[in-house]
């Protein structure tokens, strides 16, 4: 399942306080995840850090993500490794386009009708596929295509939350089922 | 280069100025996110007219590790 929490971002605060207070409510939506579906009640201290975080003893994956305004967490079973990003839809930097796409989707990009939409679709399609193979930003994203076959599933959403929208793809190595939980449902406009 | 690569990053982070110090740290003291760091990344290849790879761009941890490697691809 996908849980989201919007967060409220106050005016004044600097971009290391807003990664920090990201951080702490992506953890915090991590721990109500486990505690809303297995009734567990866990801590921090519980999971295991070193590299991707992982809870010794529990066959399953989650990961965490979080941008400008919202956090989002993955918790599955039987899907294997998993990884998740959400990043929120704004203008999409030419240069990171050129440095990141394939050429193939390069020459998509030209014909898209949302150039922005696309991009970051593309965008947190690779970094999924990065946080769930565990390679990270070394890995070259120019020679990772994302709208084939990669050896991964991919699932991806465009979401609203009140003025912003946002991208959300997620990667798994096995087929997912499950659904969305918010905390303001009636904010969410998902399509799928 | 300093001044040159503290103007970039100034395009993609909120901070003050006087924090993008050679010691100041991408991710944990000037709050830069992969896509922020990756456009970043992009931008300065666009600019300089270098290629950065990516397994050596991770290793860049502070500023001044930037400043460093990039002295190093424009000799």
């Amino acid at each position: 399942m996908i849980w989201l929490k919007p967060v409220a971002m106050e005016d004044g605060l600097s971009s290391p306080e807003k990664q920090m207070l990201l951080h702490q409510e992506g953890w915090d939506l991590l721990l109500e995840a486990f505690s809303q579906e297995y009734g567990w009640l866990l801590s921090p201290g519980d999971f295991e850090k070193t590299g991707k975080p992982y809870l010794p003893g529990w066959e399953g994956s989650f990961n965490i993500s979080h941008c400008h305004g919202i956090v989002v967490c993955a918790l599955y079973q039987n899907a294997g490794e998993i990884g998740i990003d959400v990043e929120r839809l704004r203008p999409f930097h030419a240069s990171t386009a050129r440095k990141c796409f394939t050429d193939q989707e390069k020459n998509m990009l030209k014909n898209s009708e949302n150039p922005d939409l696309f991009s970051f679709l593309l965008w947190t399609r690779k970094e999924s596929w990065l946080k769930m193979t565990g390679k990270g930003l070394a890995f070259p994203m120019n020679q990772l295509e994302v709208l084939e076959d990669c050896g991964a599933l991919f699932s991806s959403w465009h979401v609203f939350f009140g003025k912003d929208s946002y991208l959300i793809s997620l990667c798994a190595q096995k087929p997912l089922s499950g659904s969305w939980k918010t905390e303001k449902l009636e904010e969410l406009k998902c399509r799928p | 280069m300093f001044e040159k690569l503290k103007a970039l990053i100034l395009q993609y982070v909120e901070v003050a100025p006087d924090e993008i110090t050679e010691n100041a740290r991408f991710v944990d003291d000037l709050g830069f996110n992969s896509y922020d760091f990756m456009s970043l990344l992009g931008q300065i290849e666009d600019e300089l007219n270098v290629e950065v790879e990516e397994r050596e761009a991770v290793k860049l941890k502070t500023v001044g590790d930037a400043v460093a490697y990039l002295v190093s691809l424009t000799k």
